[in-house]
């Protein structure tokens, strides 16, 4: 397995002493077979998804069960699983060169400029590498948050609905970029409540069931179009909502 | 600034200098501009100006510089630790119920009149105030930077640090800044009240005790002007260390 969740159950306690239950025995598997594809959890708004991204990627722990990657737990590994969340995380105090240099700072590992410039041109900042983040667009921000995780090749990226608040053209040119960073073997979790956010280029999808998360039904795509994906999806997506 | 608006301010700020040098009479109210001259002179070779006024800015930019560092250690020690419900309550009281001049007099009391101890009291008063907006700055940080930092560093504590050292300190510095006329008016409280005979403050209480207003408008001319360069200075300073963080 590439991807394992085990039971996964995740309780709030309130401090007026009542305990939600976000996640519930959630069991979940992505085969090898299944790498380096675009991966949508598809959810109802305040189901719990941005809860489930935050456990896998060790963010919040869970209240039991356990997250596996090829055959390791989570906890107290660096298994390159990497969160980017709904809102701009780039760090406003560094210009884009400097954003993605003090992450592999920070993770000790050698500044290797070729890798960075490759990267950057990936990420299509070539040409913004001295610009800083603030007062920059959100699809901007969210280049240098993912040109930053990708310069410490990483086997899962986790985003959290990063493109809620991104204008139309934008979201189709981050989608398109999304694409490329598949193509690098790079899974891609993607969690939305909005079922048209990526569905072009989404390869298995999950569709949740109302909270707290439990089950779901799972489908798999290769060259359906879009239409096709929403006629498969068709009655599970109306039996959700 | 235009060259007009600086024109038309010069000459409203100087009708007024013209009608009390030329027009009225000597008066205990408006000194004359020839006499605030004169004290200036006066202030120079009688009461070693230069050593009064090295001796207040010291005191201002030297509390300033220490309160920078201290504030980064401080978050790296907010990183560490979660604070307590109490802690944050107390830091707000202390820091926005208590006032400063309480803890001038006791100073005061406390310690011999010299520059040491106002040096002191500004460096209280600025931890103080930086304690308080570290906490607030911490409390207000948007939890994604975490949330997307920790999975990287696979290390709580250690994004934390990073984020609160790097992405608060200018918040902190800009806060500082902002209170920085505050700080100069604390000092000249405390030379003022301490009877020492040093800096700005000591030439204020100077002039009251000759009961000369002439000396005292120089005085707060030269605190003002002092004031205003520091100020234009931080800020200066701050724009172009914290480019992103504006502070206008």
């Amino acid at each position: 397995m590439f991807l394992e969740l085990k039971n996964i159950t995740k309780l709030f306690n309130s401090k007026s002493g009542v305990n939600r239950r976000v996640v519930e025995n959630l069991s979940l598997t992505l085969d090898e077979s299944e790498k380096g594809k675009i991966v949508f959890f598809h959810a109802p708004f305040g189901s719990g998804k941005s809860t489930l991204l935050k456990i896998i990627s060790g963010v919040e722990s869970s209240s039991a069960g356990e997250v596996i990657v090829e055959g390791k737990n989570i906890r107290n590994n660096d298994l390159g699983l990497y969160f980017i969340p709904q809102k701009a995380t780039s760090f406003p105090w560094l210009s884009v060169q400097e954003n993605i240099e003090t992450i592999l700072k920070l993770k000790n590992q050698p500044i290797v400029p070729k890798k960075i410039k490759e990267i950057i041109s990936l990420c299509e900042l070539e040409g913004y590498e001295e610009h800083f983040p603030n007062e920059k667009s959100l699809g901007f921000r969210f280049r240098i948050s993912l040109a930053s995780c990708l310069i410490l090749s990483p086997k899962i990226l986790l985003l959290d609905e990063p493109f809620k608040e991104i204008d139309k053209v934008t979201k189709d040119e981050l989608i398109l970029l999304l694409q490329k960073v598949k193509e690098l073997g790079i899974t891609i979790i993607y969690a939305s409540s909005n079922i048209k956010e990526i569905l072009t280029v989404a390869d298995i999808v999950y569709l949740f069931e109302l909270k707290p998360l439990s089950t779901y039904k799972k489908f798999s795509f290769s060259e359906e179009s879009v239409m096709e994906k929403f006629k498969i999806l068709g009655e599970s997506l109306f039996n959700q909502n | 600034m235009k060259l007009k608006q600086i024109l038309l301010i010069s000459i409203l700020a100087a009708i007024p200098l013209i009608i009390i040098e030329y027009l009225i009479p000597i008066n205990p109210y408006f000194p004359k501009i020839s006499s605030i001259i004169t004290s200036g002179t006066l202030f120079y070779q009688s009461y070693n100006l230069l050593v009064n006024l090295i001796t207040s800015i010291t005191t201002i930019y030297a509390s300033f510089f220490i309160t920078y560092f201290i504030a980064k250690l401080l978050l790296s020690v907010y990183s560490k630790y979660k604070m307590k419900e109490y802690y944050i309550s107390l830091s707000r009281l202390v820091a926005s119920s208590l006032p400063s001049i309480f803890i001038g007099f006791v100073i005061i009391m406390w310690m011999p009149g010299n520059s040491l101890s106002e040096f002191v009291f500004i460096l209280i008063i600025a931890l103080v105030q930086v304690n308080y907006d570290s906490i607030k700055s911490i409390q207000s940080l948007p939890k994604e930077y975490l949330e997307y930092l920790t999975p990287i560093l696979q290390n709580g504590t250690k994004a934390k640090k990073y984020l609160y050292v790097n992405g608060l300190i200018s918040n902190i510095l800009k806060k500082l800044i902002e209170s920085h006329k505050y700080f100069w008016t604390m000092l000249i409280f405390f030379e003022f009240a301490s009877g020492s005979d040093y800096g700005v403050g000591f030439l204020i209480r100077l002039s009251i005790e000759y009961w000369n207003v002439s000396m005292l408008f120089t005085s707060l001319t030269i605190l003002l002007v002092v004031i205003f360069i520091g100020e234009s200075a931080l800020r200066f300073l701050f724009n172009r260390l914290f480019p992103w963080s504006n502070l206008n």
